[in-house]
């Protein structure tokens, strides 16, 4: 084994190796900073970066109490905001505020998003001015809540400015409005915080939901029509993710809280967008650069640190040492293999951090894997088929023209040579076994599987015979499907080329 | 120690074998020279006693080890030198060095360490920062044997190890084998040239379409093929040839009379000394000659191709 892993380490660490790294987190790096600065210029404020703050104000013996809750675009507490309020008599008029009828209540948020204050004001009308958003910890939007002092320890209701209906059904009042998803940018979650006095939790309220298409009517105050989600109770604040599907697109989504006896107590309403998240778009960049680089990296690592040695003799010089022909190949093809997998896997993990610093946003797990094990793929198998040639080809030019023609076959003329196979065979375009038929002939291509992996990803198979776009599965593109022809491209030029070079001359 | 037990080798069904049921054995601080024309089979015999290409049949043991089912140790045991060395162009002679002896188990430090001393000791060390596509094909032989020498083998194979090298190249390679031997090393030489071979090898097996068919011992290379005798007399005259043909065929050139296809052994010779004796005649010079190794391999190979 010592000798596997130490030839294994010397080609790990050979300058086509580094080349090829480097090249490949480059591009990768381009194309994020060019993706995530493209989404973040046309979505404004990531939503990591902006800050809400949802007050709650009471009073009690005489005293004001105020504590102001930080979320930022996710529904997540932002500890460590600057908050700057003011409390102040309301029926003198903005223009009369001095130090003796109004307060400053100036803080920072804890760790928990809240800033508590307090002041000993009991004023019959009083005025809340606070900084209602922020971005970047900078006050952008300012609002005002204002209160008749009944005497009764009422709650303040703040001029808010999210798609939020209140109602007085029960002690404390609901923020309530769609906030970004941090897993799945194609949709928006549900935000909940329950503001009542003295951080007292909800009461049970079920939540129900509808998909409104073709123009939408919000509150309905009453579940018809509507979906039940789930009940939520004991809680002070919460994201609700919805189990909508693609027919939701670009249709608004109402969201509604009802009590125990089914009476209305508010609700939200979003646009359900089928947004382009900087990781998609960022899968979609790779596959122009990907197309030709991948292919010819697998060809060439493979000729450079197996084929041309082969051909030339240099193998037989290390072969002659206390190893055999099956642990280099093995050492050489694994290492190989392990190149890819690691240049694409650091590549688009700083690709994550880059379209994270413009966008707030992770790249999804999904979207992630797909890149990095689509690729990966393609180079391992395209590797493969070249290990395999050399197998049988004696020379370093024709292991060379092999890989070129590979590349030109498979890479750059497949999908040509299918459409001719199909047009050629008078197949009936119109029928969807025939973009079964396409996706079944594409996939005879090392190149294809990173389409595979993306379509399998956004279910959606945009390469189809005729150009459209359709539902992945419906083409055959399934989890299994995929996996299946990724291993098969792997495992079958490894191991009919593994099994030659142990017993070949 | 090399075993060499019923090997054969056929590149293809349809191809006679390149070597047919070649059997060897190379002993501890022996060189065995290995002659043929070209295509006898010898750098396959080498080749398959390295480990690069498989036998067809029979075995092949290096110290006990069998060199296809145990090649890693096997291996350990043996220093190739190619007639035709090829290593990473680009490669540089001490980092190449220390990756070889990775496969040793050499720690990289004790490697650059034996790596300089094989490099100074084989007048390559000049020329360590050049990468080897710069060195010419002597050196390229140079740096070859002190590949082989990384592993401290107990038996070397050199094939046509001689072709190209200069005559200081010649007999500074002639001296390391002869220094191979005197360590106890077992040495496997094919060569073309034969007189380097009489030089030093202690056996020479010559093969033909790929089977061994003669070992010459040390011993006999003063003895090889027909035995022939020069006489010369101080007083001839016309009956002296009929005294000389009873042991053999008579040619006279002047007072120099030459027997061929003698019919005693070179020990007998004495016997013609004193027919000629009893004859009155008086001898000047009187010696057997044997045919050399080269009249003798042609003789066992010439014609045969």
């Amino acid at each position: 084994m010592r000798d596997f892993i130490y030839d294994f380490i010397r080609t790990f660490t050979g300058k086509f190796t580094i080349i090829m790294v480097v090249l490949i987190i480059l591009i990768t790096m381009a194309l994020a900073y060019s993706s995530g600065s493209s989404i973040s210029s046309t979505s404004g404020p990531a939503p990591a970066s902006v800050a809400y703050l949802l007050p709650e104000i009471y009073q009690s013996g005489g005293h004001t109490y105020i504590s102001d809750f930080a979320v930022n675009g996710y529904g997540q507490p932002v500890p460590g905001l600057i908050v700057t309020s003011l409390l102040y008599n309301n029926s003198l008029g903005s223009s009369k505020l001095n130090s003796t009828n109004s307060d400053y209540l100036n803080g920072t948020t804890n760790s928990y998003g809240f800033f508590n204050s307090s002041a000993s004001e009991n004023w019959p009308s009083m005025g809340y001015r606070y900084s209602s958003e922020y971005v970047g910890g900078v006050n952008i939007t300012t609002s005002y809540a204002s209160y008749e002092n009944d005497g009764k320890g009422s709650l303040f209701y703040p001029n808010i400015n999210f798609n939020e209906v209140s109602n007085i059904s029960f002690p404390g009042y609901l923020y309530m409005f769609p906030v970004a998803n941090s897993s799945s940018t194609s949709h928006s979650n549900i935000f909940i915080y329950y503001a009542s006095p003295a951080g007292a939790v909800m009461p049970a309220e079920k939540i129900y939901y509808e998909v409104e298409h073709g123009g939408f009517s919000f509150p309905k105050f009453n579940t018809s029509g509507m979906a039940y989600l789930k009940t939520i109770s004991g809680i002070k604040s919460t994201v609700i993710s919805l189990p909508l599907n693609k027919t939701a697109v670009n249709n608004y989504v109402t969201v509604e809280l009802f009590n125990t006896s089914n009476d209305f107590n508010g609700g939200a309403t979003a646009i359900f967008s089928k947004s382009v998240s900087a990781g998609v778009l960022l899968e979609s960049s790779l596959t122009v650069p990907f197309e030709f680089l991948i292919p010819i990296l697998g060809i060439f690592s493979a000729y450079f640190y197996y084929g041309k040695d082969k051909a030339s003799g240099v193998l037989e010089s290390i072969i002659a040492r206390p190893v055999t022909k099956g642990r280099i190949f093995m050492s050489r093809f694994t290492s190989g293999s392990v190149s890819f997998f690691g240049a694409i896997i650091v590549a688009v993990a700083i690709a994550d951090l880059i379209i994270f610093k413009y966008t707030g946003s992770w790249i999804s797990d999904h979207t992630f894997f797909s890149i990095v094990l689509g690729y990966t793929a393609e180079a391992v198998a395209f590797s493969g088929i070249i290990y395999l040639a050399s197998q049988y080809l004696k020379s370093q030019g024709a292991i060379l023209g092999t890989g070129i023609g590979l590349f030109f076959i498979m890479v750059l003329f497949w999908g040509l040579i299918i459409d001719i196979i199909l047009l050629e065979t008078h197949v009936n375009l119109a029928l969807k076994s025939t973009n079964v038929l396409y996706v079944a002939l594409s996939a005879i291509s090392p190149s294809f599987i990173p389409t595979l992996a993306s379509s399998l990803n956004s279910g959606v198979y945009s390469g189809g015979f005729n150009g459209s776009s359709l539902l992945a599965s419906s083409v055959g593109i399934t989890a299994f499907s995929v996996i299946g022809v990724g291993l098969l491209w792997i495992i079958v030029p490894f191991v009919f080329s593994f099994l030659l070079a142990r017993s070949r001359d | 120690m090399i075993q060499i037990t019923g090997l054969t080798k056929q590149y293809g069904k349809n191809r006679p074998p390149a070597v047919k049921d070649l059997n060897l054995e190379i002993n501890p601080g022996e060189i065995m020279g290995f002659a043929g024309l070209n295509g006898a089979g010898k750098t396959t015999t080498i080749r398959i006693v390295s480990g690069i290409i498989f036998p067809t049949s029979g075995k092949v043991l290096i110290n006990g080890k069998d060199i296809v089912k145990e090649k890693v140790e096997s291996s350990k045991h043996i220093g190739w030198v190619p007639e035709l060395p090829n290593f990473d162009p680009n490669g540089k002679a001490v980092s190449l060095l220390k990756y070889y002896a990775g496969f040793y188990g050499i720690h990289p430090e004790e490697a650059e360490e034996k790596a300089v001393m094989l490099l100074k000791k084989f007048g390559i060390w000049e020329a360590r920062k050049l990468p080897l596509k710069s060195y010419s094909q002597g050196m390229k032989k140079r740096f070859s044997i002190a590949a082989a020498m990384m592993g401290d083998p107990d038996n070397f194979l050199f094939d046509e190890t001689l072709n190209g090298l200069d005559p200081e190249g010649v007999k500074n390679m002639r001296d390391f084998m002869l220094s191979l031997r005197k360590d106890g090393k077992a040495v496997f030489l094919s060569s073309h040239i034969l007189s380097e071979l009489e030089n030093v090898a202690d056996r020479i097996a010559i093969i033909r379409r790929g089977s061994i068919i003669k070992v010459v011992e040390r011993s006999d290379l003063s003895n090889l093929g027909n035995l022939s005798m020069k006489i010369q007399i101080k007083n001839p005259d016309e009956n002296v040839e009929s005294v000389l043909q009873k042991f053999g065929n008579v040619s006279k050139d002047r007072n120099v009379f030459k027997i061929t296809e003698m019919k005693i052994s070179k020990d007998d010779a004495y016997v013609i000394s004193d027919a000629l004796s009893k004859a009155g005649y008086r001898i000047n010079s009187m010696g057997t000659e044997s045919e050399g190794l080269e009249e003798y391999f042609l003789e066992l190979v010439g014609g045969g191709k």
